[in-house]
């Protein structure tokens, strides 16, 4: 209740207690009764007020907590009153205002939630999206329809040394300084709608290393889900290697063509005299029967060589270890290289003191090691030069070193003249298909364990040396391995 | 053929060189023969050969740079050269200075080849 109520109560209670008292000693009983009446009834009438003002203004206090109350929590709930009045019934209506307020921030807040958990998702997915493209290892660059570039991956940053920091789109000539991007990406803009792959190959030099780099650079258009043009996608493929490889194959297949032709124009040549009866006696045509087969083997050998690399390349070859004699080896290789030697006057000479020196491996392939060796060190060799082939044995290894005073090799062809195809620059003119050192190499190391190395001087010769395990320890080595050499390699 | 005429065979065949060798001695020509381009160049400036056989792939000096060798000499740069090799397809482009007339693929026919011999030789004789 307010105080002006309760001072005027109060005034009003006071005088006619004074009235009454008055009435008392000087007024009559009756009138002084009628004023005590009336100032009673009046405290009584201001004391029922100020209950009544005092509830409803407690209720009104409750109501308004209670709003505050749900409107600072959010939380869903109602408004409890202990009276049944017109606040009451104001309240039960907002209660059910409430209720329906309630029911549709339920659905809200699950379209709120839903909203969020797509908003993370799809953070997410771009995020993951843009970690995939930074992480190629081709360069790739993306624009938008106006050609601004809005993402580019590390490799594209590194191979066309611009610095972008995926952080809103930028004129793309404003970024990159690369003139074959800038062309491609307005040429594809050109294009509009249709969709057109433009491709452009140029070479870079590469500053750190000095090297140069041939790059292949992919232009697409890109379209959203309703084939409108949303940008383009350009990704640089670094195609040195790829090319490197596809020279060294052509270079590969005319060099083998041409190994192949060379043993057959002879056979042809010769079976075409013999069959137009060319010659002028039986010891003539015995010759040319004789160079047919030597020119036959010639040509079995380089097919065996090609097919021996295939198969020991794919862990195919049917090895059949066993001790055998080692110089009996070195005495057929000498034999069969003997005629190639003859043609420039080639001196094989053989140094072997121990003619028993026994060896276990696979006889084929280790006769084809040393024959390669051996027909490399008499092509490599001078008219009139020397090939010197040794063998011998200590308590582990056996060694068997292939000297020739040829041209030699320099150190920097030493490293890779046991690379498959490798042929020393120069050599061109010198017959051979490089698969011959790969082939030897493989035969040794991969199949037997054992190691092969040249030394070499150029101009002054080479010494190849093979290692192989001695016999016991090779039958230790080799046990079991019958059928394919995969585990060794 | 009255007077022989002189055919310089370079290759480092030496299968290859005995069998044009023979066939072409059968045809009464006379025959040199050298293993390598350095020994060919030699040849070719000693003898003045009349037509100069060649393989493309040869050691120390090859058939084309021999051919290049002979056409910037003023004593051999009319000889007609015919040129035996795997690579045809790869040298047709340079036959022209090279002085190259003909280009045999290996593997060749003698008989082929002496046909060739014999059109040089024969056009060579007719008054110019």
């Amino acid at each position: 209740m307010n105080t002006k109520y309760k001072i005027l109560a109060i005034t009003l209670i006071f005088t006619c207690s004074i009235i009454g008292i008055f009435s008392i000693f000087g007024i009559g009983a009756n009138i002084a009764a009628v004023i005590i009446s009336a100032g009673v009834i009046t405290l009584v009438f201001f004391r029922s007020i100020n209950k009544i003002h005092s509830y409803y203004t407690n209720t009104h206090i409750k109501i308004s907590e209670q709003i505050k109350e749900l409107d600072e929590s959010h939380h869903k709930g109602m408004i409890m009153v202990d009276t049944i009045n017109e606040l009451a019934g104001l309240v039960s209506a907002i209660n059910n205002h409430l209720t329906l307020e309630n029911e549709n921030s339920l659905e809200h807040t699950k379209q709120l939630r839903e909203l969020k958990i797509s908003r993370d998702n799809a953070e997410f997915e771009l995020s993951h999206l843009k970690s995939v493209i930074y992480s190629i290892a081709e360069g790739v660059i993306i624009t938008d329809q106006k050609s601004n570039i809005i993402l580019a991956n590390r490799k594209a940053q590194e191979r066309f040394d611009f610095v972008f920091d995926n952080n809103g789109p930028e004129p793309i000539e404003d970024v990159i300084m690369c003139p074959e991007i800038i062309s491609l990406v307005t040429e594809s803009n050109f294009k509009d709608n249709t969709y057109i792959e433009l491709c452009r190959q140029f070479d870079v030099n590469d500053p750190e290393t000095n090297v140069t780099r041939t790059l292949k650079l992919i232009c697409w258009p890109v379209f959203d889900s309703e084939d409108r043009r949303i940008g383009q996608v350009i990704i640089s493929y670094d195609i040195t290697t790829e090319n490197e490889i596809m020279m060294m194959k052509d270079d590969i297949i005319n060099s083998i063509s041409h190994e192949l032709k060379t043993p057959l124009a002879a056979i042809k040549a010769y079976a075409e005299m013999i069959s137009q009866g060319e010659f002028d006696n039986t010891n003539d045509a015995r010759e040319m029967a004789v160079t047919i087969e030597n020119q036959a083997k010639r040509l079995a050998g380089m097919i065996d060589d090609i097919l021996y690399l295939s198969r020991v390349e794919n862990g195919a070859v049917n090895m059949i270890p066993q001790a055998f004699n080692l110089v009996k080896l070195i005495d057929e290789t000498i034999m069969t290289a003997a005629p190639i030697a003859n043609e420039s006057n080639i001196n094989i000479v053989k140094k072997i003191d121990d003619n028993e020196l026994e060896c276990y491996g696979d006889y084929d392939l280790l006769y084809h090691a040393i024959m390669n060796l051996l027909t490399n060190a008499i092509k490599y060799t001078n008219p009139n030069g020397k090939v010197t082939i040794s063998a011998k044995s200590d308590k582990s290894v056996i060694y068997i070193h292939i000297i020739d005073n040829g041209i030699g090799i320099s150190e920097e062809h030493q490293k890779k003249i046991f690379d498959k195809f490798y042929r020393v620059p120069g050599a061109k003119n010198i017959k051979g298909t490089g698969l011959g050192l790969n082939l030897t190499k493989r035969v040794v190391e991969e199949i037997h364990s054992g190691f092969i190395s040249v030394k070499s001087i150029p101009g002054r010769g080479s010494n190849f040396t093979i290692c192989l395990p001695q016999l016991e320890l090779g039958k230790e080595v080799l046990a079991g391995c019958t059928v394919n050499k995969n585990k060794y390699y | 053929m009255d007077i022989k005429q002189k055919v310089l065979i370079a290759d480092d065949e030496i299968a290859i060189l005995h069998v044009i060798g023979l066939k072409l001695k059968r045809a009464g020509y006379d025959i040199i023969t050298a293993i390598n381009g350095i020994e060919a160049y030699q040849q070719a400036i000693n003898e003045l050969p009349d037509i100069i056989i060649t393989d493309y792939h040869m050691p120390d000096l090859s058939g084309l740079e021999l051919c290049s060798k002979l056409k910037h000499n003023i004593a051999t740069k009319e000889i007609p050269i015919i040129m035996l090799t795997s690579h045809s397809f790869e040298i047709s482009e340079q036959i022209l200075p090279s002085g190259i007339v003909k280009c045999l693929d290996k593997p060749f026919s003698p008989a082929e080849l002496l046909e060739e011999v014999e059109l040089l030789t024969e056009s060579a004789a007719i008054p110019a």
